[in-house]
């Protein structure tokens, strides 16, 4: 079945099993190395992206109920050569080891951030508590978010 | 996709991958992730050890790229290394590039493991690059006609020091070209040699050649930013699972129900409506489907009917540390005895006893084993995230049948690595999917998969006695482990090559006991290896996390039957002086007040307490960490609030990247001590996602302090394994402290807990 999307603010088709899921679609027919196979189970946060402003799993969401969505993986929501500022502020605390949670961590932060612009480590430890990092980069991405709502508000 | 640049590749087509060695200085392992074929072909660039060009060269543009067959496991190894590199060679830190674990282009360096990257992986690369220095400053002072010592160099530009015009670049001197300058064999050493040795004394060998000593360093010691980041938040790094080369198909794996079973039958029409299948691969007990879609493959893996009969039957899990003990004995290892044990604890006036256990845990990477094979027409090109790559070229020949020759490891980072990981063994999977299917094939483990049949680090039981004379003083120490080797996983012996038979059987015993970090009239140290439950491979410090929390928190027992504060016990016994200065820096930075534990707690619902513990990690590596805990009463959960940690690991490279290495370690370590062990039923571990396996979640963070004691004039070493060692047994002091009840058993589950409170 043929499926569109929009995907990092362009429109994208793809012919598809409706109940494959998200994940697969942004991976292996649009290449995105953002959004991450961690656990297919919507456990862990490393395939989430945002759709509509809001974290999604997208290991577990078919693509056709992702269709009406606007879709960013990690690599839309800024590039090596302009990072959003969130990414500049992990890239500034050094807050990745092998970064393979980076899609849950940054995104889900994202969301979060939109939402409480100006919250405290407590908050962000609890909006941050069902993405999981194995490498225990935590101190240093509780900072990077804290840093990245300073700078917020700052502007 | 970002197509991969004109400079990385300088011919297309079927041998695309002549590297342009004597043209370009830019190449990279790349080529997995562009549309040219990877056909490997024989390389114009040495790999000898003893040959310069095969380790660094310099391009036209001035840029150095390094050869090394050491990997980086996301701990900024790329980063240290080209600080090391920089420095010895006097080039700018952005100038230098690293080429990571290629067995086409890079030299045999052995296993990237046992925090050894840092001490004995960049040993070469530092002598590689004074050598290069050495030869650029000679070949400059020909060109000027006066001698080296007239020469100055600086960010790869040699000057005549009194005569400033005079001056060259190193691109001008060797841009493009090779060395053809032989290194001293017996200090590059190849492989043997950069696994066995020490560190390495200054001068070099015996060819007068000079490592730079801490004085002449500019980068070491800088907190640079790691290289790696920037790509990683912005999801543009190159990890293993993003290869893709072109007609490559997906694979999954469908393991036995049971460790041992035998493949009956398969019923092919289970799949019959799956799209896209390309065919069922079975060998032996090996069994995989490969598909053109991937989420295909995971659909045919999920409805495959397949009989299989017989396999192992575990022990009950409720009673695994005592069958631990009971099990076949492999061998017993005599570490230590010193004195006579027996007869000391016969005339003790008293002697204390205790049992501690630590469970079958997990690496628990978060991206699960992946990796992308291409064998074909008798050639092989594995794509792996292994920690060994020469290793993996060997067996996986051997498995495959085919030349050594002809098989290509090229190493792509995979998600975190705690020790080794299923790298090799997805490697092994994909390899023989790959032979069947004749089209490349990628492999990627379920969670399941990887839950429940990664290496994994065994179960150890432990038993600790110590006899006091009258003085309250500690004359014999007495301690035996029971446990499985910890690398009965090791890459000869992946998982693909024991299901389709015929595997080597690795059979290297490893994680045995440690000498005590302590001093004592008499020491028996046992290791007994009893034969293998599940396959194990090493998982951050193998062994040694596991006796520091028997000996540590046991030790604590002791002083807290002395009623003497834990500090003060330690430091009698503690004889070394680094031991003593790492005890102190942490003792100072966490304010600990002298008292003996347990604490005078009021019967209050929360109760909180403080721990300390020492551990060690090779000769010259030392850490100390207080824990800070508060105990629930009711809920039996334990919380821990402040870890205050010091380390010293020899001369610092990078403070920033070590402080992240520590603080990852501790909260590893927090997370294996609080939460994880591997539930199994009487067929196969249950334990088969994050709700059956927690770690440790934002919510359970705690504060860390780090002292990093920097030792100036001791090699530089690496602290991934150490900082974890002292973690469990700090805790554990820490919750007797709060409580006065002493837990023996790992993880400190808020049910173990509260039943062993219910006790008191």
């Amino acid at each position: 079945m043929r499926i569109q999307l929009r995907v990092n603010g362009r429109a994208a088709a793809v012919d598809v099993d409706p109940a494959t899921p998200l994940l697969y679609v942004l991976r292996n027919d649009l290449r995105l190395n953002g959004p991450r196979f961690g656990c297919g189970l919507g456990q862990c946060g490393a395939c989430t992206v945002l759709a509509g402003g809001e974290t999604l799993r997208s290991c577990v969401t078919p693509v056709s109920a992702a269709a009406t969505k606007e879709i960013v993986t990690l690599e839309g929501l800024g590039t090596l050569q302009r990072p959003h500022p969130i990414q500049e502020a992990f890239i500034k605390e050094q807050a990745a080891q092998c970064g393979y949670c980076m899609s849950g961590v940054i995104l889900t932060a994202k969301a979060f951030l939109d939402k409480s612009p100006n919250p405290t480590d407590e908050q962000i430890r609890r909006a941050l508590a069902n993405v999981l990092c194995r490498c225990g980069t935590h101190l240093e991405i509780i900072r990077a978010v804290k840093h990245a709502a300073q700078g917020r508000a700052r502007i | 996709m970002k197509p991969i640049s004109r400079r990385q590749f300088v011919r297309k087509g079927r041998d695309a991958l002549i590297v342009g060695f004597s043209l370009h200085s830019g190449i990279s392992p790349a080529i997995a992730w562009s549309q040219i074929p990877p056909a490997p072909t024989p390389s114009a660039k040495p790999v000898v050890p003893g040959e310069l060009d095969s380790w660094l060269s310099i391009g036209r543009d001035g840029k150095v790229t390094v050869y090394t067959g050491r990997i980086d496991m996301g701990t900024g190894i790329e980063t240290a290394f080209g600080q090391l590199i920089a420095d010895e060679l006097d080039v700018p830190f952005e100038s230098v590039k690293l080429v990571m674990g290629d067995t086409e282009l890079t030299p045999d360096q052995g296993k990237s493991t046992a925090s050894s990257n840092v001490s004995l992986g960049a040993q070469p690369l530092r002598v590689a690059a004074a050598e290069a220095r050495r030869t650029l400053l000679k070949m400059a002072a020909d060109r000027f006609r006066v001698s080296v010592d007239e020469l100055d160099v600086a960010d790869g530009i040699v000057r005549v020091r009194k005569v400033p015009s005079k001056r060259i670049s190193y691109a001008e001197l060797i841009g493009g070209r090779r060395f053809r300058t032989r290194l001293d064999q017996g200090t590059v050493g190849g492989v043997s040699q950069a696994l066995t040795a020490g560190v390495t004394a200054q001068p070099v060998g015996s060819s007068g050649l000079q490592l730079k000593g801490p004085g002449e360093l500019r980068l070491v010691g800088k907190s640079i930013p790691r290289v790696d980041v920037p790509a990683k938040v912005t999801g543009s790094f190159r990890y293993v699972h993003n290869v893709r080369v072109p007609m490559m198909l997906h694979a999954r794996v469908i393991r036995p129900p049971k460790i041992g079973s035998t493949l009956v039958s398969i019923d092919e029409s289970s799949l019959s409506g799956v799209a896209g299948l390309v065919k069922i691969v079975r060998k032996g007990n090996f069994l995989g489907v490969v598909a053109e879609r991937e989420e295909q493959a995971i659909e045919a893996a999920r409805l495959l009917k397949v009989e299989w009969t017989g396999g192992r039957t575990l022990p009950d899990y409720e009673y695994l540390h005592q069958s631990v003990r009971g099990d076949k004995l492999v061998k017993t290892d005599v570490v230590m005895n010193s004195g006579n044990v027996d007869s000391a604890l016969a005339g003790a006036t008293k002697v204390l006893e205790a049992t501690y256990t630590y469970p079958v845990q997990l690496h628990a990477m978060l991206g699960p084993s992946c990796a992308v094979a291409d064998v074909r027409d008798g050639r092989a090109t594995i794509w792996s995230g292994s920690q060994w790559i020469q290793g993996d070229r060997r067996n996986l020949a051997k498995m495959l049948g085919i030349p050594l020759e002809s098989v290509r490891i090229i190493w792509a980072e995979a998600s975190g690595s705690y020790g080794r990981l299923g790298c090799d063994d997805a490697a092994a999977d994909a390899a023989l999917l790959s032979q069947s299917a004749g089209r490349p094939v990628r492999v990627q483990w379920m969670r399941h998969d990887e839950h429940g049949w990664e290496p994994m680090s065994p179960a150890m039981t432990m038993d600790v006695r110590a006899g006091l004379d009258r003085q309250g003083r500690i004359t014999a120490f007495d301690f035996q482990q029971w446990s499985q080797s910890h690398s009965r996983g090791e890459s000869g012996n992946s998982l693909a090559w024991r299901l389709a038979g015929g595997n080597p059987d690795w059979d290297r015993l490893s994680g045995g006991p440690y000498p005590p970090s302590y001093e004592f009239p008499n020491t028996r140290m046992l290791g007994h290896f009893v034969e293998e439950l599940f396959r194990s491979i090493y998982l951050r410090a193998p062994g040694r996390i596991q006796g520091n929390f028997a000996i540590e928190s046991f030790f604590d027992e002791v002083a807290a039957d002395q009623q003497t504060d834990p500090v003060e016990f330690r430091r009698h016994y503690l004889k070394d002086a680094m031991a003593l200065q790492v005890l102190d820096a942490a003792v100072q930075k966490a304010g600990w007040q002298s008292r003996p534990s347990p604490r005078p707690n009021a019967a209050q619902p929360v109760v909180s307490g403080r721990g300390i513990s020492f551990g060690e990690h090779g000769p010259e590596k030392r850490a100390t960490v207080v824990a800070e805990v508060e105990v629930d009463r009711t809920s039996g959960r334990v919380r821990i609030s402040k870890i205050v940690i010091a380390v010293a690991c020899g001369r610092i490279i990078n403070p920033q990247g070590l402080r992240h290495q520590v603080q990852g370690a501790v909260l590893q370590g927090i997370s294996r001590t609080l939460f994880e062990a591997v539930k199994f039923d009487r067929s196969h571990v249950t334990s088969l996602d994050w709700r059956s396996y927690p770690v440790l979640t934002f919510p359970d963070v705690p504060e860390i302090e780090t002292a990093l004691v920097d030792q100036p004039a001791v090699e530089p070493s690496g602290a991934g394994e150490l900082a974890t060692v002292p973690v469990a047994a700090a805790v554990c002091n820490a919750i007797f402290d709060a409580t006065g009840v002493r837990l023996r058993q790992i993880p400190f589950t808020p049910e173990r807990v509260k039943s062993a409170l219910g006790k008191t």
